[in-house]
């Protein structure tokens, strides 16, 4: 059962600039709004969706006022046209989720960011093409624009954003705009103007000037409410049209089956935890709005809403010239400067002034002592009756090539696994289908000729000519003196020794596949 | 109205009839 406040389509949505595209800074997500694009096409050949509802129910002008849940987990969602019981609930409110997650008791860290975007009239060059405009996105201009009828519409995220509502989304909004605001894209405006000198004589037909949903990161906020049984979330969704199809089929998947297909770390309404709140929310999803076209960099860490959170160290390394990063809200201290570093590391896809700081600290703990605090690290306590039930019930994955996107096998971690245990594991039937059909592709190590850049993830592996894989992770190992990568290549390609290729900035580097260890490879040190 | 539903979507934008659409749908794979 669907419960919409006003009319379906009321708050944002209405009035969205409608682009789509797959381009996303994290695969699944990318791949996802691919999914989104091909849902709308089998959509469109679909007559009268709502007879494909399975017996769902839509009620609209039907405003929710509480969210009450019973004891053993069920919700009362009280509405303006009675309660509703039911097992599960889940926040999509958009410009509301705000105050929908309130209800709950809880707080979701999205925020509405006003936008605006330019309708052109009808243009020559448009109406006399064969085929349709590009959808195009410049991020010197941090603009986006595509073809409408046989105009042109053109939106920006510019630097003079504003956020909307601070205080909370007015329950009576709903099909209005914003009063126009060209001064504060004028810059943007004349940057369009020289890019695409048609627009300059063209005449606006319309402005539309709206507010919509961020979340810190730009990202959708997906998943089990943390700590809330039943209680599900499908807010900050920002590109909404464009993400709307993968995200439903995600959040189906939580609820039906209780994970989803793949890693989808990137939505998770879990990666922002109760050291959130208002004021780190607002400037984040500012900072996120401004830099919305700008290009992101390997280890970039971003300023706004720092420090949040810090460690008891944080003044005294400070003091010796931590460079400092940012996890789950906290200062963590990524490498110490010195009298010649500056005390950030510059944004490059090739190698940052981090390297040399690197470079000098792993030489120091190599041959002396190192001490650091770990406060960013994961740390669980497992107790009760039923704790080494528990364990015995996981088989861990982390990030980088140990994502759930990958198998044991794939990966190597298989290994690990004790095939006799007689009690069952997550993903145990897939482990043991491997053992009898190994998968066609293997993680490998590979030592490359890298020279000012070296691996971070998602290059191409070249091999006898031809892409046969691609990269996880990589990087410079200053004890070895050598650049690695780890990638995902063809099984049988797998062998110690075999000859590739790695694109990195542009350029083909040879790389040569190992298969032992670079560090201790006998274990002397280890057993020493 | 009905007064009772195994799953309450809040918001009747894209994102919450997607999510019916799903649920009442296909929650297989992309």
């Amino acid at each position: 059962m669907l419960v919409e406040r006003s009319k379906l389509t009321s708050g944002s949505t209405w009035h969205a600039a409608g682009g789509f595209h797959t381009l996303n800074g994290d695969t699944n997500m990318a791949a996802l709004q691919g999914y989104t694009i091909r849902l709308y096409k089998e959509l469109e050949e679909i007559t009268g969706m709502s007879c494909r509802m399975g017996g769902a129910v839509i009620e609209t002008n039907c405003m929710v006022l509480h969210t009450n849940q019973r004891p053993e987990g069920t919700w009362d969602v009280v509405t303006s046209k009675g309660t509703i019981h039911a097992e599960h609930q889940v926040n999509a409110g958009g410009l509301w989720a705000r105050e929908v997650a309130a209800m709950a008791g809880v707080y979701l860290p999205s925020h509405p960011i006003e936008h605006q975007y330019l309708v052109a009239e009808d243009l020559a060059d448009i109406y006399n093409r064969a085929s349709e405009y590009l959808h195009v996105m410049d991020p010197v201009g941090e603009s986006y624009l595509r073809q409408e009828s046989y105009g042109l519409y053109i939106g920006f995220y510019e630097q003079l954003c504003k956020p909307w509502a601070v205080d909370g989304t007015p329950w009576d909004f709903g099909h209005e705009l914003l009063p126009d605001n060209l001064y504060k894209m004028e810059d943007s405006i004349a940057s369009a103007f020289y890019r695409i000198p048609v627009l300059e004589h063209a005449g606006i037909k319309s402005v539309i000037h709206g507010p919509f949903t961020f979340a810190p990161d730009g990202n959708p906020l997906v998943g089990p409410v943390p700590r809330v049984r039943n209680d599900w979330s499908a807010g900050g969704v920002m590109a909404g049209f464009s993400q709307g199809g993968g995200m439903g089929l995600m959040l189906a998947q939580w609820i039906i089956h209780g994970e989803c297909e793949c890693d989808v770390t990137a939505i998770d309404v879990a990666r922002f935890g109760s050291w959130d709140n208002a004021g780190y929310t607002r400037s984040k999803v500012v900072e996120n709005y401004q830099r919305r076209f700008f290009v992101s960099y390997p280890h970039e860490e971003l300023p706004a809403a720092r420090p949040h959170r810090t460690p008891p160290m944080y003044d005294t390394f400070t003091k010796i010239d931590a460079v400092w990063g940012q996890q789950f809200g906290l200062e963590v201290e990524n490498y110490f400067a010195q009298a010649c570093d500056p005390i950030y590391e510059n944004p490059t896809f090739r190698r940052s002034h981090a390297f040399a700081a690197t470079a000098r600290e792993v030489a120091n703990v190599r041959s002396g002592v190192g001490i650091n605090e770990v406060h960013n690290f994961g740390k669980f306590e497992v107790t009760g009756p039923h704790a080494r039930a528990w364990f015995d019930w996981h088989l861990g994955s982390w990030l980088s090539e140990f994502s759930p996107d990958y198998t044991a096998a794939e990966t190597g971690v298989d290994r690990f696994i004790d095939f006799h245990k007689t009690t069952d594991f997550i993903g145990r039937h897939a482990a043991n289908a491997e053992r009898d059909t190994p998968p066609d592709r293997v993680l490998a190590t590979f030592e490359v000729d890298a020279d000012d850049a070296d691996v971070v993830a998602y290059e191409p592996v070249f091999i006898v000519g031809a892409v046969q894989g691609f990269c996880t992770s990589g990087g410079y190992s200053h004890h070895l003196g050598k650049s690695i990568a780890m990638a995902l290549i063809p099984r049988a390609h797998a062998v110690h020794g075999v000859q590739a290729k790695i694109e990195i900035m542009g350029q083909l580097r040879a790389a040569n596949m190992v298969t032992t260890s670079g560090f201790d490879p006998d274990m002397q040190k280890m057993w020493s | 109205m009905k007064t009772t539903s195994r799953v309450v979507v809040i918001g009747g934008s894209v994102i919450g009839a997607s999510v019916l659409y799903h649920l009442t749908n296909r929650a297989g794979r992309m």
